[in-house]
């Protein structure tokens, strides 16, 4: 048994409609958990792994608000709150007329007084929401509700180092372009720049099977157009798109700036932005890998090349004369992958030293024999070598000692056993 | 007039219109069923269709929507109009009844309309008020107006239909068919429950609202105190209401005339389904009239007016539904009305 009342004027209502939009993206029924002076509305999905909240706070949000629990049984509970859960459907075409309402124009809405009738001496339990328009016209409706606990999703601040902050208006502008049928997101911090890498794993045509990427919208953003961004490199971190694009498009649609914060892959992330009164909080479940240095997550240092002492020990040869022996080329399939955390060098410069860190790295790293890494499919690309024998020495932890590197010269390509890219290698580097 | 009399004189029926797009907004009202029975008499051609025999809509394209309009009734078929008197509203005593398939019909008179299809398509957009000005490429503002010649030589012969753009003609025969049934569903005009008349706009609203509850049922509740008239869509999620509540001045705005003879609260349910298809009339429409029977018919009879380039013209649409049963004492409930 509980009382709880409260209206809402029409900005504030058509704020909550678009609350309940962005809700019905993740699941189909709302839990609403009524505390003294705020009112949470949220929701997680069916698979548990996207939960998306908004708070909304009494004189600010609210015109009115009213919350009294009287329940005699449950003496001195710590928190007095009262918390059900109703479908979005039947909820959200209450507040569908605003609306229409402004197209009308008879009946426009004054308030809508939402109630919670729960009582004892009321047979039915039921939310009562009232739509009052001008013109003498009332539109009640009158929802069953389900008596529930809020089942909140749980997100450590404090392990989440990674932080971004941006205008939610650029980011939707810029991510409206990925493909309709985009499932997965990538997001990582690669040469100053954040990454947003849309891409499907879903099989076009199972008798074609082997095209399972059809389609993959990379958007980077410049690191400088962030109000914030402190994000660890070669960190790529995987959600939703679905999920990710109504988050963006609600928050765009407040012209907020929407913060997202993480830790880890398979950790969650969050987003969160918060205006007048209204605090929006989304958690999301993560897949993705770290790419960079082999260093345990928690010890590394945000935005800063990370290197492998070991990998330097052996003196590069790169910056030698002719002399320098023909180093076992290995499957260089990926060399802006394996550079791109050598912000400073040149790209000729950078190209020669990935190519004698990979030698080096496979020669000194047991791992490097392991089977081949299907986690990593995604970001697997052709081999330019066509070099078949070394495919299983390669791993995607692309090891970079940039500092360490010597100048290199166009010379080592000269020295390499002729395979048939040789000629086309030197009128690359040439 | 007289002039054309000598050229087809022996035609039963001719009609030209320059209005082509008012006919085919006004025949969209009802466009739910396949044929439509025709009646064409000396006030107008009216064409009704049922569904079920639960619910009947009727259009009636009066003789002022034509600039021309000429009917030479068969003496032999005046006998024929006996069945208009169950009818009740209009006293058609000459007509001529046939069925016409309304699709093909409509598909005719849009012909050369399809510039403004798009601007009336969706059912939305049309407001309350006659839908907003002509665009550049609105083939009367190019100065080319639609004509379109209904006639329909002798019975049994086609409905000729004769559409003239600019030097384009577009000549349609229409099969008609022989009257099915008869039967419409009866509205005791003597026995008038409620008379309620709002802006056809409002009621719109109210039932686009509760559309979206996707309710089986519309319970219409009239009563002599404050929430005069109520609409309620009781759905599995729980119910909605739209309630006319005003008081005093309000209620003067909001219903202009409100009339409940037995002075006591009536509640009829009707199926939502049914109703939802007067909604293009209600969006259309300038006022409504909502009336009860005493067995619980509801008539609605919408107020359309149409926007001619001669002036404005009216012109009615009706539609009329069967309640549902009461549940529990459909006979006991008669006399309550009279007692109280």
């Amino acid at each position: 048994m509980a009382s709880l009342s409260f209206a809402l004027l029409p900005e504030a209502a058509s704020q909550f409609y678009d609350m309940l939009s962005c809700l019905a993206k993740f699941s189909d029924t709302v839990s609403i958990e009524a505390r003294e002076d705020r009112l949470l509305i949220c929701t997680l999905n069916s698979s548990r792994s996207g939960y998306a909240g908004f708070t909304l706070d009494y004189p600010q949000f609210f015109s009115e608000y009213s919350f009294n629990l009287a329940r005699p049984t449950t003496s001195s509970t710590s928190v007095n709150k009262y918390s059900f859960r109703i479908l979005n459907k039947a909820l959200i075409s209450a507040f569908r007329s605003r609306v229409a309402d402004q197209r009308t124009r008879n009946t426009t809405v004054d308030k809508w007084v939402v109630t919670v009738q729960d009582r004892l001496d009321e047979t039915e339990c039921r939310l009562v929401i009232q739509a009052i328009c001008n013109g003498g016209i009332t539109k009640t409706y009158r929802l069953t509700f389900e008596e529930a606990e809020v089942t909140f999703a749980l997100f450590e601040k404090n392990e989440a180092k990674n932080c971004w902050v941006i205008s939610s208006t650029m980011l939707k502008e810029n991510t409206d372009f990925f493909g309709p049928r985009a499932e997965q997101l990538d997001i990582c911090h690669e040469n100053g720049k954040i990454s947003f890498i849309s891409f499907t794993e879903k099989i076009v045509n199972a008798k074609k099977e082997v095209l399972k990427h059809p389609l993959q919208t990379t958007i980077a953003i410049n690191a400088p157009d962030f109000e914030e961004c402190e994000v660890l490199e070669q960190l790529h971190i995987t959600i939703s798109v679905k999920e990710f694009r109504s988050v963006v498009a609600h928050a765009a649609s407040l012209n907020v700036s929407l913060r997202a914060t993480y830790s880890r892959p398979s950790r969650p992330l969050q987003f969160s932005y918060g205006l007048n009164g209204v605090k929006s909080q989304f958690i999301l479940m993560t897949a993705g890998e770290y790419r960079g240095p082999q260093v345990q997550p928690t010890a590394q240092e945000p935005l800063s090349v990370l290197s492998r002492p070991t990998n330097i020990t052996v003196p590069i040869t790169a910056d030698n004369t002719m002399g320098a022996p023909p180093v076992p080329r290995m499957a260089q399939r990926k060399p802006n992958e394996s550079n791109r955390a050598l912000g400073r060098v040149s790209p000729v410069k950078a190209k020669a030293v990935s190519q004698q860190n990979e030698t080096l790295f496979v020669r000194d790293d047991d791992e490097a024999w392991d089977p081949p890494n299907f986690d990593t499919e995604e970001s697997v690309r052709w081999d330019a070598s066509g070099d078949f024998s070394q495919l299983q020495s390669f791993r995607d932890s692309g090891t970079v000692s940039g500092q360490s590197a010597g100048p290199a010269t166009e010379n080592v390509d000269t020295e390499v056993p002729a395979t048939q890219r040789v000629s086309q290698i030197r009128g690359l580097w040439g | 007039m007289q002039q054309e009399a000598d050229d087809d004189g022996d035609i039963l029926f001719s009609a030209i219109s320059n209005n082509v797009r008012a006919l085919w907004q006004l025949l969209r009202c009802i466009n739910f069923t396949k044929k439509a029975r025709v009646y064409i008499s000396n006030d107008g051609i009216s064409f009704s269709v049922e569904e079920t025999s639960v619910m009947d809509a009727s259009v009636l394209l009066t003789k002022e929507l034509f600039s021309t309009y000429r009917f030479n009734p068969p003496p032999q078929e005046e006998p024929e109009g006996g069945h208009d008197e169950a009818n009740g509203s209009r006293s058609m005593t000459d007509t001529l009844p046939f069925e016409i398939s309304l699709p093909a019909l409509l598909e005719t008179l849009q012909l050369f309309g399809i510039t403004e299809l798009s601007s009336t398509r969706s059912g939305r957009d049309f407001g309350s008020a006659p839908p907003a000005g002509p665009s550049a490429f609105d083939p009367r503002a190019i100065g080319m107006p639609c004509i379109c010649r209904l006639s329909y030589t002798h019975v049994g012969a086609p409905l000729q239909i004769i559409l003239t753009e600019g030097s384009v003609t577009t000549t349609c025969e229409l099969t008609t068919y022989e009257p099915t049934s008869e039967s419409s569903i009866p509205f005791d005009s003597a026995d008038v429950a409620l008379k309620v008349l709002v802006r056809s706009s409002v009621l719109y609203d109210a039932v686009n609202e509760l559309a979206g509850t996707s309710s089986e049922k519309l319970l219409i509740t009239a009563s002599p105190r404050a929430p005069r008239l109520s609409l309620t869509a009781p759905g599995a999620l729980g119910s909605a209401l739209v309630e006319f509540t005003g008081e005093g001045e309000s209620a003067e705005n909001l219903l202009e005339t409100f009339n409940l003879p037995y002075g006591v609260r009536i509640t009829n349910e009707y199926k939502f389904d049914l109703i939802r298809k007067a909604l293009r009339a209600m969006a259309m429409a300038n006022k409504v009239s909502v009336r009860f029977d005493g067995q619980g018919v509801l008539s609605l009879q919408f107020l359309v007016e149409v926007d001619n380039a001669a002036g404005g013209k009216v012109t009615f649409v009706q539609f009329r539904f069967v309640p549902y049963l009461r549940e529990n004492d459909s006979e006991e409930e008669r006399p309550d009305y009279g007692e109280d």
